[in-house]
């Protein structure tokens, strides 16, 4: 009660400011007329009235000052007041001012940059209640253990049956929900809008129950809409969505949409902010599992035993195409899990019996359920990123440490030149703790343009960013969005960095302002010999500092080159690709074969291509399909890399046939079967013999090795080639659910027009046909080295910078010392000490500086350059001949920074420098 | 006599809540109400009234309003509020049982 008055008060004071100040001088002046009046009325004449009434009083200022105290408003008041002497402090010094903001924006900037990007790749939450209590399964077997980036992994996926026998486990311990990797499945609103390409995920029942999400409209999923052989035709959509094409989430309710040519009713909205469990992509539509088969959803799936894709798939337990995710509260975990697995051991038994080769079936039943923490969701980015992002936050960090340092020296140096003003203050008798506010106000202020700056710096770098390391154009997932946890980062960086590099300037002006408040001493006395140490150590550090961030950025940026610098193994200058999606635009698994001679007559008259292909799978295009072979003479069943091309593949891609022939018009559906092998297979399993003329199959070894390919990087140019084998598209088993997802042209001359020609033509052949893309291959390469580029251009950003705070650091300090030891040198020189011989008193200095950084700086990067190890490619991360280039640029550079200041020296005047003092 | 009295510190307090106990002042009414009680042993150190006042009515036991004064001149009269009034009796007691004691053992030894 007492408090909240005082409060009110305090706060009604604070804001009507004008009329407290007003009320208290009238009421001053009342006082002094009533005395006045009394004076005059004892028979004073007027003026000793007024005089002894002002001497009675005392000082009306610091009557009103205590009052102000009274009132807690002096605090303000002084803050105010040192705002306001710094804020015109810097005024008067804009360029010290520039420097230092820029300095900081850069610093705090890249820090806020990188900490989003960290904390929206790695660190945040998904926004669902009790995260802690979400756990994921993957199985690990005895082929390997499971890729956890969410849905690409081979062993992260269950089947149906399998998920219903685990989900019947479970019981009421928990709840267990399926959901499909997301995959682009083609929306159409009624009223003839063009189709969009949306993320759509099909998912069980209990999806929505189980992570805790409740629809915002309408209602979510529910067993109904799930049963085997209903076909529920209905849809929960994004509130995203809902509010871009169905008129918002109100309206949203009830609607039709067309999805992959099903018209489905929506009967929920998701609340806002809800995107599914893939951090690093947003789904926009929800479905049942169970259409699976009407949607000709087809993506991400691992047959483990005869399976007939043309099935629905909810029926067969050989195909693996879910994810689970349960939630089970934190106490009963361990004892839910342990019956889970238990249960799935028995599902992998049931599995072992449907499997033909029973060399297959140890191996199955020795996998083992593992149960992953599920907090955060799935990322894809995570897996590719992480190590990237805490790599480039440590450097970051460094980068902040250096421009503290930066700052620091500036600071003190501009304290020295205080030293005078803070001695008057001291023996007008301000406290120590009101000096060091005043200089932390300034440091403070300081900061926080520097942050402003920042910020809008790092607005702007992360979205640039994200969308590099997304490789792709348009809009962000909103996981990227600076929000209250980035701008508290930012605040709490900006913080620590104002404390960091103020404290020991404001100390220093203190100790050095009271040393001449007693003695009256010179400024340049005060500031002390070891003022001018610390200096140098800063100055060490950040060389030392610096010399890391470089040599990183070095191994980085050879990292890139090495990877640019691969032999893709196939020609991809003049190599033009289009993704095509036939399935989700209507067509059927037969018609492929029929549609790929279409698209490459449409094509090749196209002016300037001169060879077209058609392929199941392009060249560094995410899409990759294995198989287990039997290949004729070979004990057991190797993992291929499978592909289906056309005629004429091998010429226009430009991976060359070591021997044999290429498919050609002849290889049709009713010829011999055929098969080109790549050299790694040609190595492995047909050693010193030539392929040509082996045999190799799914089932058995019946297709004919008719030519052997240069191995080529097909999935990404970080990998060795991978084992493949090609088939021509004609001949392809129909039961195989294969889709034709790639063209490929060649052409002479200029990319760009052709790109559009070969649109158009397309466009103009098959109208119905979706085109995920058509770019030059140049493109997809550089998608597949976005992280290294990313990374390397980023870590080269930062090493210029350190390089650069650590020179200028290096500079002002030996300007500092050739400033203050000016009547030494001029002594010196007075005394005949020769030019050279300055010089080379300065050039010692920076020597004896740069070889401690360098020293300092080689042993930390030999600490450190092991946790990068992991990201290098073709580079030692000790790389000797990395280290010597570096330490050699860091030699040139503080040479350069060491020259103006020496020159400088060698100019000292020796009259001028006696006479200055 | 000598020099007046300054006033012991802490004793402002007390006297100012009694003093407008009885009816609204203002404040050089407030310092010649104490000078002339005490008939000028006491004097108010008129620069320290004022801070004495606003930190009073801070915590909430005065409280004050603009009006007219005898003479027709706007001043600000301070007037006692109940949780003044508490406070002045036990303040009252506090200095009743002190200067009793103070008193006991002055006239004992």
């Amino acid at each position: 009660m007492r408090w909240t008055h005082r409060l009110a008060v305090r706060l009604r004071s604070i804001v009507a400011r004008g009329r407290v100040e007003r009320d208290l001088a009238a009421e001053l002046q009342f006082h002094l007329d009533q005395q006045i009046a009394e004076n005059l009325a004892r028979g004073m004449s007027g003026a000793d009235a007024r005089a002894a009434a002002m001497r009675a009083f005392g000082s009306v200022a610091y009557t009103k000052e205590e009052c102000r105290a009274s009132l807690g408003l002096r605090l303000l008041d002084e803050l105010q007041q040192d705002l306001r002497y710094t804020v015109r402090g810097l005024a008067k010094a804009p360029a010290f001012t520039a420097i230092v903001v820029l300095t900081l924006a850069l610093g705090i900037g890249a820090n806020t940059t990188i900490f989003t990007l960290l904390d929206a790749v790695v660190l945040k939450p998904l926004p669902l209640p009790s995260v802690d209590e979400l756990t994921t399964f993957y199985e690990s077997g005895p082929e390997g253990s499971a890729d956890v980036t969410g849905g690409t992994g081979r062993y992260l996926r269950f089947s149906y049956p399998r998920f219903k026998r685990l989900e019947e486990a479970l019981g009421s311990s928990g709840s267990l929900a399926a959901v499909t990797r997301g995959a682009r499945f083609v929306v159409r609103l009624p009223g003839g809008a063009q189709p969009q390409f949306l993320e759509a995920q099909l998912v069980s029942d209990r999806y929505f129950t189980t992570l805790g999400v409740a629809a915002a409209r309408g209602r979510a999923l529910t067993a109904d809409d799930t049963r085997p052989g209903g076909d529920a035709l209905v849809a929960v959509v994004s509130d995203g969505l809902a509010t871009r094409l169905l008129g918002g989430a109100d309206a949203a309710v009830g609607r039709s949409i067309a999805i992959n040519g099903v018209t489905v009713a929506v009967v929920g909205v998701a609340p806002p902010g809800f995107v599914g469990l893939w951090t690093d992509s947003e789904a926009d539509v929800w479905l049942p599992l169970t259409l699976q088969q009407p949607l000709h959803y087809d993506n991400n799936s691992s047959g483990y035993a005869r399976i007939d894709p043309d099935q629905p798939w909810a029926e067969q337990d050989a195909i693996a195409w879910l994810t689970l995710v349960a939630r089970i509260p934190r106490a009963s975990q361990p004892r839910a899990i342990a019956m889970l697995a238990a249960a799935n051991q028995q599902g992998l038994v049931q599995l072992a019996s449907l499997m033909e080769n029973p060399a297959s079936r140890t191996p199955m039943m020795a996998h083992r359920l593992v149960a992953e923490p599920f907090a955060r969701g799935f990322s894809g980015l995570r897996a590719r990123f992480a190590d990237a992002l805490f790599a480039l936050a440590a450097m970051v960090a460094v980068v902040l440490l250096v421009t503290c340092a930066n700052v620091a020296n500036l600071l003190l140096a501009r304290a020295a030149g205080r030293t005078r003003d803070v001695a008057i203050r001291i023996s007008l008798g301000a406290t120590t703790g009101r000096l060091v506010r005043q200089c932390l106000a300034e440091s403070l202020v300081l900061t926080a343009l520097g942050a402003a700056a920042g910020l809008v710096v790092s607005r702007w770098a992360t979205a640039f960013l994200a969308r590099e390391v997304l490789a792709r154009s348009g809009a962000l997932p909103g996981v990227f969005a600076v929000d209250g946890r980035v701008l508290a980062f930012a605040a709490a960086v900006s913080i620590v960095t104002a404390v960091a590099f103020g404290l020991t300037p404001a100390i220093r002006a203190i100790r050095s302002g009271r040393t001449a408040a007693g003695s009256g001493v010179t400024e340049r006395q005060a500031i002390g010999h070891a003022t001018l140490a610390g200096m140098r150590a800063r100055v060490v550090g950040q060389l030392a500092l610096a010399l890391i961030v470089v040599f990183a950025a070095t191994l980085l940026g050879r990292t890139l080159v090495n990877l640019m610098r691969i032999d893709p193994g196939f020609a991809a200058d003049g190599l033009i690709t289009a993704s095509l999606e036939p399935i989700v635009s209507g067509y059927q698994a037969g018609d492929m074969p029929a549609l790929g001679r279409r698209l490459i007559e449409a094509v090749r008259v196209v002016p300037g291509v001169s060879s077209v292909a058609v392929s199941r799978c392009g060249l560094i295009a995410g899409c990759s399909s294995s198989s287990g072979f039997r290949i004729e003479g070979i004990e057991n069943q190797p993992s291929l890399n499978e592909n289906w091309v056309s005629p004429r593949y091998f010429a226009t891609v430009g991976i060359p046939l070591v021997a044999g022939r290429e498919f050609t018009d002849a290889d049709t559906a009713r010829s011999v079967r055929v098969a080109i092998v790549n050299e790694t297979i040609a190595r492995r399993y047909f050693a010193g013999r030539s392929p040509i003329g082996g045999r190799l199959g799914t089932s058995q070894p019946d297709v004919e090795i008719v030519g052997v390919a240069r191995d080529a990087h097909t999935q990404t140019l970080h990998d060795p080639p991978v084992p493949m084998v090609y088939f021509p598209l004609d001949q392809k088993a129909p039961y195989l659910q294969t889709s034709l997802t790639n063209l490929d042209a060649r052409v002479a001359g200029d990319a760009a027009p052709a790109v559009a020609a070969i649109r158009d033509a397309i466009g103009r052949a098959e109208p119905n046909l979706l085109l995920g893309g058509v770019a030059p291959m140049s493109a997809r390469l550089a998608r597949d080295l976005a992280r290294e580029r990313v990374v390397a251009w980023l870590a080269f950003g930062f090493g210029a910078l350190t390089l650069l705070l650590a020179s200028l650091g290096l500079y002002g300090v030996l300007s500092y010392g050739v400033a203050r030891r000016t009547q030494e040198l001029g002594v010196r020189m007075a005394l005949g000490a020769r030019r050279i011989e300055v010089m080379r008193l300065v050039l010692g200095q920076s020597v004896k500086m740069t070889a401690a950084g360098m020293a300092l700086g080689i042993a930390g990067a030999a600490a450190s350059a092991r946790y990068l190890s992991g990201m290098l490619f073709g580079v030692a991360p000790l790389d000797p001949s990395a280290l010597v280039t570096v330490s050699l640029g860091f030699a040139v550079v503080s040479l350069l920074a060491s020259y103006l200041p020496a020159r400088r020296a060698t100019r000292v005047d020796p009259i001028v420098a006696l006479r200055c003092e | 006599m000598g020099k007046p009295n300054d006033l012991v510190q802490g004793t402002l307090d007390l006297l100012v809540l009694k003093v407008v106990s009885l009816e609204p002042k203002h404040g050089w009414a407030i310092a010649k109400r104490i000078e002339q009680i005490s008939k000028d042993e006491l004097q108010v150190q008129q620069g320290s009234l004022y801070p004495a006042l606003y930190r009073l009515e801070q915590q909430g036991w005065i409280k004050a309003e603009w009006r007219a004064t005898d003479g027709g001149r706007q001043a600000k009269f301070y007037s006692l509020t109940a949780p003044g009034r508490r406070r002045l009796d036990t303040e009252l007691a506090n200095w009743n049982r002190l200067s009793s004691a103070i008193d006991l053992v002055m006239r004992t030894t």
